[in-house]
């Protein structure tokens, strides 16, 4: 009797497995798609439209690496904004300019992700068009945490210095919508 | 030509930023224009009591830690037609809901403008 009903422990727990993970696979291939939708409507040049789709899905890459490290319970968010960043220290002379900072948070696994790919939108236009287009431009990621009606509100600070200056973009292209979505849903 | 979702307030129930971004796509080329975007239950709960007129609903099932089913009761009890959103095949649906339409994830624009077009048909 007693194995028996281990077994069907067992098999619950196998089927709730299989679910969710029949789950994260087609949001992931939704999201993949939403990227590929995005980069065709960006710009009609192969070589950018490659460039785009490619660096986006590396960066959800390394969301879900660190996801998995920790049986996708969640993420610090110290060690999601260095590995959403570090492709972009590696880019010659940028290495050292970057400033990073805050307290310790957990995120949720859907937090993770979504700030990843906001914090990877933030960073790519930086190299294009600001603080980190020229030799000197300085970018700083700071962030607080506040207590309102018992709520925690993190609030991240991407601050760029030194940089070229910028015009106020004509059409709101697949970054800025990730951070107006991302961060109100 | 007047565009099948032209004039039409569609409510969207999904927690992926990253497909919602598709399907407001996808719904801004059916002609869509009032697309009200919610990601939990009770936000959508709040939005249909507070709202007056919703012509038709998109539900992702799976909302992380809970499902949309409640929100369907309440599209059920006001007559309004939805759809399912799911990477589940169908029979994961619950059964109360059998017969009510549901679209696999993902889906290409082909897919989402008949299952639409079925929908508003019958509306």
């Amino acid at each position: 009797m007693i194995d028996t009903s281990q077994q069907r422990e067992k098999q619950a727990h196998c089927e709730m497995l299989i679910d969710e993970l029949n789950h994260r696979v087609k949001n992931t291939l939704a999201t993949v798609q939403s990227i590929t939708r995005q980069a065709l409507r960006g710009s009609s040049d192969p070589a950018v439209i490659r460039e785009s789709i490619e660096s986006r899905i590396f960066a959800l890459a390394r969301s879900h690496d660190l996801l998995s490290h920790e049986h996708w319970k969640g993420a610090e968010l110290h060690q999601l904004v260095a590995a959403a960043l570090r492709p972009f220290q590696a880019l010659d002379g940028v290495g050292d300019r970057f400033e990073i900072g805050g307290p310790d948070v957990r995120l949720t696994p859907k937090a993770t992700l979504a700030l990843g790919i906001a914090l990877h939108e933030l960073a790519t236009n930086a190299a294009k068009y600001g603080a980190l287009s020229n030799d000197h431009g300085v970018t700083s990621v700071t962030w607080r945490i506040a207590v309102a009606d018992e709520a925690r509100q993190l609030t991240i600070d991407w601050r760029e210095r030194g940089g070229p200056a910028v015009d106020m973009p004509a059409h709101r292209g697949f970054g800025s919508q990730v951070l107006q979505r991302g961060l109100s849903h | 030509m007047i565009e099948l979702l032209s004039g039409r307030r569609v409510l969207v129930v999904e927690h992926e930023m990253m497909v919602l971004m598709t399907i407001e796509d996808m719904l801004s080329d059916l002609g869509c224009t009032m697309i009200c975007v919610v990601g939990t239950v009770d936000a959508a709960l709040k939005l249909l009591s507070e709202t007056a007129r919703v012509d038709m609903a998109m539900l992702d099932v799976n909302l992380g830690n809970e499902t949309s089913y409640r929100v369907a009761d309440v599209l059920v009890g006001c007559g309004t037609p939805f759809l399912f959103a799911t990477g589940y095949g169908e029979s994961r649906v619950d059964a109360r809901f059998g017969g009510r339409p549901v679209i696999r994830k993902p889906y290409g624009d082909a897919d989402f403008r008949s299952a639409v077009t079925r929908l508003m048909a019958t509306a």
